[in-house]
Formats: structure tokens, sequence, C-alpha cells
């Protein structure tokens, strides 16, 4: 098992630099104490958060669901702020949503619904046609199983001690 | 004058419109046939339109007439027609048709067609049986009406036996009745979110037992009754030459409200009930409505139906690709469970990076601990990234906090029934199989994600953990 062989600027390398460099930012601060869970949620947040920022990273912005986490983020860390219109705002949009698929359940195009539901998973994808959230959400998902096996590795080392 | 060169037209595609072992019979037995050339590898069950339009070229281009005396005018009327019908049904196809075959290349349209067909197997199978019956109880009625000459009719009702086998010509109303049934059975088996497409197909069968229930003689008293009919079912729109257009533009409005990525079941199913519909006007007055149905078909030569045509193309090669991403996802067919197996991948997938992430919240306070263990091997940082299995001794200290990490790796990399890992309780995805792709994967994870040689201290504890992983 060569690591010369391991391409050092492949998607699987630029998210786990990224990720471990948040993840050590994350964890820098804390000490051996804070294992409340209270700061167990907040820590738990921001890893996500750190781990959905650097996979968007690492795609830079060839993709829209990168575009659109990227944006996503960005709009929250500000709506923070501002934390109950944030939360007043999703939960609007989620209603509108949930509404619209009831609608398009009734015409009967059974794939417009499932199209929905991938819209609604896949970041961004509310505002592409079936055929590029087809593409879209191919490689989301390459991300996503980079993400989760990147994820499960550092947990698993950690869990070791 | 249009409704006889609709009735032409039809008469002419209805012989056509046979499926390609019947259409061989054909071409060889009468000469009258002659002139309706098909395309010798017309698959009946998916692509109608080509073949329609296939037989509109090689009529066009072939202006020899037919011994047959009704059939002779028939070409310039027929030329008419592909005029006019190009213009008759333009709101879409849901049928893959090209604007070749009017210009003389009847050929190439079907063999491409053949990819989208290849998912249905089910109404491949189903259409020709479901058509010929009807088809071959048309041709019975057809030739009452025009006298065609017996030759036809044979190869017509040995088409039709050869089919159904059991049923018979004589039985042609009740074939026309299972017919229909048939096409609705199949229409609603095939296409679940097609309900419009069942039906219209249950109103057909309502036209078509009402049309048996007539006498063979043709009439045009007869002609208006089932035309209106033809024309309720499908759709509301109301004229009285244009009727199978409207039906074939209204099938058409339909199919694509039926969603834009038009399922292959759903196009076959509408062939069949533009098939059903043509059959129904045929009984009245045979050609010139199943024409204008058969037109809506063929009828996809304008870049529209171009357009949707390469489109959905597209959407059925990502889904293939998306196929080979998805685990277990090789058996499905069919878009819709191919998609809600994509859903439930997705989601399970965002639910593990959740669940990974609050398991790192929750591990990381020990990070200072592994950090302080491992705080002797940070010198040897890519001597670790670069070492092999011999190098292992030489890290006896670190070998006891380590010793974990190569029995999770294996069971990572022998998993295979997905994520069962213990470590990872919360993981509730049991539909997919993740073995392959831990395996390669894990590994050039962790070598790739710790070999990089960063000042780290817990980059370094990493590389050890991979030296062990590859031990």
């Amino acid at each position: 098992m060569d690591l010369q062989n391991l391409n050092p600027s492949s998607l699987k390398s630029r998210f786990t630099a990224r990720f471990l460099r948040a993840l050590t930012e994350i964890n820098a601060p804390k000490t051996i104490s804070s294992s409340s869970p209270r700061e167990i949620f907040q820590r738990y947040r921001r890893i996500k958060v750190a781990a959905d920022k650097s996979m968007a990273y690492s795609v830079r912005s060839r993709r829209i669901w990168s575009r659109a986490t990227l944006w996503r983020l960005r709009t929250r860390s500000r709506s923070r702020r501002l934390v109950s219109f944030g939360r007043r705002a999703s939960v609007k949009t989620r209603t509108t949503a949930s509404h619209g698929k009831e609608n398009k359940e009734h015409h009967g195009a059974v794939l417009g619904v499932q199209a929905e539901e991938l819209r609604e998973l896949v970041p961004g994808g509310e505002a592409m046609d079936l055929c590029n959230l087809l593409d879209e959400t191919a490689h989301y998902i390459k991300c996503l199983t980079t993400q989760v096996q990147v994820m499960r590795t550092i947990a698993n080392l950690y869990s070791i001690e | 004058m249009e409704k006889d060169k609709a009735f032409v037209m039809a008469e002419v595609l209805n012989r056509t419109a046979i499926r390609q072992p019947t259409w061989n019979e054909l071409n060889c037995t009468s000469e009258q046939v002659g002139n309706y050339f098909l395309i010798p590898n017309w698959d009946n069950s998916v692509d109608q339109s080509d073949p329609f339009e296939s037989a509109l070229s090689s009529m066009v281009s072939s202006p020899a007439a037919s011994s047959v005396p009704p059939v002779s005018g028939e070409n310039v009327m027929m030329r008419e027609l592909i005029g006019k019908l190009g213009n008759i049904c333009n709101s879409g196809d849901t049928f893959n048709s090209t604007n070749t075959p009017f210009n003389g290349t009847p050929l190439n349209s079907p063999p491409k067609l053949n990819l989208s067909t290849v998912n249905l197997p089910n109404h491949s199978t189903l259409a020709p049986f479901s058509a010929d019956p009807g088809f071959a109880e048309r041709a019975a009625r057809f030739s009452c009406f025009s006298g065609l000459n017996d030759p036809l009719m044979d190869s017509f009702k040995l088409s039709g036996n050869q089919v159904n086998g059991s049923q018979s010509i004589q039985n042609s109303p009740m074939e026309w009745n299972s017919c229909s049934d048939k096409k609705n059975s199949g229409g609603s088996r095939s296409s679940s979110p097609e309900n419009a497409e069942s039906g219209v197909s249950k109103e057909e069968s309502s036209v078509s037992q009402h049309i048996t229930a007539r006498n063979d003689a043709g009439t045009r008293k007869r002609k208006s009754v089932p035309r209106g009919k033809a024309k309720e079912t499908p759709s509301p729109a109301a004229g009285d030459t244009k009727v199978a257009s409207e039906i074939v533009e209204s099938n058409s409005k339909r199919s694509k409200q039926d969603g834009a990525p038009v399922k292959g079941n759903a196009k076959a199913a509408n062939d069949g009930n533009s098939k059903q519909n043509s059959e129904n006007s045929k009984q009245m007055e045979p050609p010139k409505d199943y024409i204008h149905v058969r037109a809506r078909r063929g009828q996809a030569t304008d870049s529209h139906s171009l357009a949707e045509r390469v489109r959905r193309e597209k959407i059925s090669e990502r889904m293939k690709f998306l196929q080979d991403l998805v685990p277990g996802c090789n058996k499905v067919t069919g878009k819709a469970v191919m998609l809600d197996e994509i859903i439930n991948y997705v989601q399970s997938l965002q639910r593990q990076v959740e669940f990974l992430s609050m398991k790192l919240a929750t591990v990381n306070p020990r990070t200072d601990v592994a950090k302080d263990m491992f705080q002797s091997r940070v010198s040897l940082p890519h001597g670790i990234c670069s070492m092999d299995s011999s190098a292992t001794p030489a890290f006896p200290f670190g070998y006891h906090p380590l010793q974990g990490l190569p029995l999770t790796e294996t069971q990572f990399s022998m998993k295979t029934q997905g994520f069962q890992l213990p470590p990872i309780d919360g993981l509730t995805n049991a539909n997919h199989h993740v073995g392959s792709i831990w395996e390669d994967d894990l590994q050039s994870i962790v070598q790739m994600g710790f070999g990089q040689n960063q000042p780290q201290s817990y980059q370094g504890s990493i590389a050890t953990g991979q030296v062990k992983i590859e031990l």
C-alpha cells in the first residue's frame, strides 16, 4: 500500500484535509471537561457544519449542490445572528415544500413526487430539471459516501482510545 | 374529402401496423400490401410511430400504384395527408420519432429507439399480443368495407391466429373486447402513474364494446357515434373531422402531464391506447381517425419531440449511472422504484453523516489523550506513512491502543450487509450493501487521509493507525 499512489488532490484527500483541520479547530479550545449534553450538541452541530462545508469546499463551486450548500451555510450563519427570523423562515419553506409535494401527488405524476423528494434531499435541487437533478444526485451521492467513509474512519480512530 | 384521405391513410397504416412476422407475411402474400412498406425490424411494442413514419415515407417514396383500385388513389392523398399530419399534432409526443423518416430514411429510426425500448419487456410482449387480435378484427372488418383481396385477409387472419392461438377472426367481437381488456390490464399494470391512460383505455373498451355490438357494415351513421364517443373519451374538444387529431393531441398532452420523463411503460401503454383509439375509429370509419392517431405517435418529428426524446435518453442514461452508484439496485427496474431507492440511499447517507458527526462530537474529548500517547510518533510522520507492515515491530508502544483499530477496519472491509458496525450503533440503514465500497475506499482513505504530512500530532497517531491497518 503505497501512499505515493494516492491522489493528493482527489476529493477524498481534499475533504479529509479540510475536515481534520476543522475538527482540530473545534476540538482545540475544548479541554478534557465539557461533557455536558449542551456542549456536545453544540459541538455536534459545528462538526456537522464543518463536514458539509469542507465537502462543499472540496468540490469548489463546480456543482450546483455544492454552491447551494455553501450559500445555505453562509445565509444560515448570517441568520444565526437573527436566530428567531431564521427559524421561522426555514419552517415556512418546509411547509410550502410539503404542500407542493402533495399537489404533485394529486396530479398523479409519481415521478414528479419522487423528483420533488429528491429535490428536497439534494441541496439546491429545487431549481433543477430532472436531467440535471440526476446528475447532481450522482455526484452528491459520491461525495456523501466519501464523507461518510472519512468521518467513520476518524471516529473509529478516535474511539479506539 | 379529408375524411377520405384519412380513411385511406388509416387503411394503409393499418396494414402496415403489424408486427414484424405478420408484416413479412403480408408483404409476401399480397401485392397491394407492397405499397405499404415497413421497417423489417419494427418493434411494435415500443415505437409504432416510427413504422408509421417509415410506412408513410415509403409510401411517399414509392409511387407504385397498387392493383387494388381503392388503394391507387391513396398515394396522392397520402402525400397530402402527410403534409397535413405534420401540422396536426404538434403538442408533443410520447414516442421517439424523428423527422428523418419523412425524408426517406425510415430505417434509421427504429434501431435507435430500440434502446429505449429495452426497458419494456412487458409491453413488448403485451402490446403485440393485444394488438394482434384487435388488428385481425380490424382487418376482417376492413376487408368487409373495402373488399380487399383474400390473401390480405388471410395473412391478417394468420397473424392474428399466430399471436392468439385460440382466438379466431370469427370471434372478432370477442377478440376486440379481449384486446381492449388486455390493453386495459396492460395499461393499468404497466403504468401506475398513468391513471389517465388507463382511464382512457377503459373508455375505449366501452367504446369498442359499443362498436362490436353493431353490425359489420360501415355506415356514415355509425361513424358519427363512435367518433363522438372516441372524442369524449380522450378529450373534451369538439371537432368533426379532427376528432382523431384532437384525441391524439389530448393523449399526447396527457402523456406529457403524466410526467416529463415519460416512462417507457407509459409510452407503451400510450401506444396501446392510441392504437385502441385507432382501432375504435377504424370500426366505424376505419382509416380516418386511425390515421390521426397514428400520426400522433409518429408525429414526433418536430423539434419539440426531438428534444423530448433526447432528454428522455439522457435521463435514462443517468438513471443507469445512478443504478451503479447506489448499491443493490441492479435488480430494480423502472424509474419510480429506482428513484425511491436513490432517495432512500441519499437519506441514509445524510443520516450517517449526522450520526458520525455526533459521534465525533462525543468522542473528541479524548483526543488529548490520544495526542499524548502518540506524541512520540510525531517525529516519524513520513516514516510512518511510507512504512510497510515490516515496520510494525518498531512501534510496540503504540500497538496496544491501536489494537482495536485493525479489527474495526477489518470489520469495515468485511462488512457486506451495510452499516451494522458495532461502533456505529445508530445506523439503521440495512438495505444497502456497502461491502465493496468499504473495502477499497476505506484502506485508501485511511492511507490517504493520514498519509499527508501534517505536523499535527494526531495526524501522526492516525498514521500509525494506518500502519496497523496495512498489517
